[in-house]
């Protein structure tokens, strides 16, 4: 999704990735959904984005485009919202999922920060370009800015064909955490029923997952790639 | 196999695939639609490799794969120090170079391999389309770090 687009005269407003000239400055979002051709506008939940902040509106609110210039609004076709904190500032989105990379054009960490989702019994999860962050029973409910981690705790991701893990971004531990536990945890959160033939590689090289982090010589940002071994052949 | 059914499996494996894992691995996905996963191995300084996988019947049988240059002609050498995965050897089948892997068919076609049988690998964690191309990558990766 980009960000928001310009859009210079007082009748024109953006709706998801589009600027649309309304022919007039005040409106339902009714009026303006279906101007949209996102009918029928009591399916939707609408979303306006403005100054770093997130408001619902129902399909029955009057919209000053002027009064809200410099904002744009998502509109989700969808029977529900999802409540969520940014810093501890209440947010809204309307639907289950939301793009990390569309999350980052609406809320850029402060310079020298991550956005982190932390879990009192788990690790921190970094968010990621390219990730999902999840809204649902079991997802995200606070999103908070912290520094770069200390030299002496990792980021790492997951990638496997069945997905990957953590889905946000990475997972931020210790790097005294032996690589195997984080495994263990990207097989529980993608349901893989049978990894004890897997290998795991970091840029294809083979790493031995009864070490450390520290151990493996793994440090700062690390992406893993695991998966089932190469099988077969040499003798044809 | 009823083609329904293998299509079924083949989008189920190839949906598996989003933007952040295929740019992670480096992968240009040319086609995605079945029978057909036609991807390019992508590398900053190393030639790029192709490979095509034809589907038909999946997972009934596995799929062929073919190994081609980045603009889609066939292969004629694999890549240097390829190991065994990539055999630069004519295949008996097809007279070009093949991927001798399990859950290549062209491996359990060869005659050295008739007694590996794809139903005993058929369904096990990681042999999915996915995860056949993936070992493969990991292969490829190893001749052109």
């Amino acid at each position: 999704m980009d960000t928001q687009q310009a859009h210079s005269r007082d009748t024109e407003y953006q709706i998801n990735d589009r600027v649309i000239d309304f022919g007039d400055r005040k409106l339902t979002i009714r009026e303006m959904l279906t101007k949209a051709l996102l009918t029928p506008a009591s399916e939707y939940q609408t979303v306006l984005v403005r100054d770093h902040r997130t408001k619902l509106l129902t399909a029955d609110d009057k919209f000053d485009l002027k009064k809200e210039a410099g904002g744009f609004l998502r509109a989700f076709r969808s029977d529900r919202a999802f409540s969520f904190t940014v810093d501890e500032v209440g947010q809204v989105w309307g639907e289950e999922t939301m793009d990390v990379d569309e999350f980052l054009t609406i809320w850029a960490a402060p310079k020298g920060h991550d956005w982190v989702l932390e879990k009192s019994d788990e690790p921190d999860i970094v968010l990621r370009a390219g990730g999902t962050i999840a809204f649902g029973p079991k997802g995200v409910e606070d999103i908070v800015s912290r520094p770069y981690p200390n030299a002496q705790k990792i980021a790492v991701t997951v990638f496997t064909t069945a997905g990957t893990f953590p889905a946000q971004g990475a997972l931020r531990v210790p790097a005294s955490t032996v690589i195997a536990h984080v495994l263990a945890k990207a097989a529980k959160a993608l349901s893989l029923a049978d990894t004890s033939a897997w290998v795991v590689t970091r840029d294809g090289v083979e790493i031995t997952p009864s070490q450390t982090f520290e151990q493996a010589g793994l440090h700062g940002e690390i992406e893993l790639e695991w998966g089932a071994p190469e099988g077969g052949g040499g003798n044809a | 196999m009823l083609k329904v059914l293998s299509k079924a499996e083949f989008d189920r494996d190839i949906g598996r695939l989003d933007d952040r894992t295929a740019k992670k691995f480096g992968w240009r996905v040319i086609a995605s639609t079945f029978p057909v996963f036609d991807v390019v191995f992508e590398h900053a300084t190393a030639r790029p490799i192709r490979l095509r996988l034809k589907c038909e019947d999946w997972d009934d049988l596995p799929p062929s794969i073919e190994i081609l240059n980045e603009d889609g002609t066939y292969a004629i050498e694999a890549p240097p120090h390829a190991g065994s995965v990539f055999n630069g050897s004519a295949h008996p089948s097809t007279g070009r170079i093949f991927v001798c892997m399990r859950g290549a068919r062209e491996f359990h076609t060869h005659p050295s391999h008739l007694n590996e049988l794809w139903a005993n690998y058929r369904g096990q964690p990681g042999i999915d389309l996915l995860g056949l191309v993936s070992q493969l990558w990991r292969a490829w990766k190893r001749t052109v770090r």
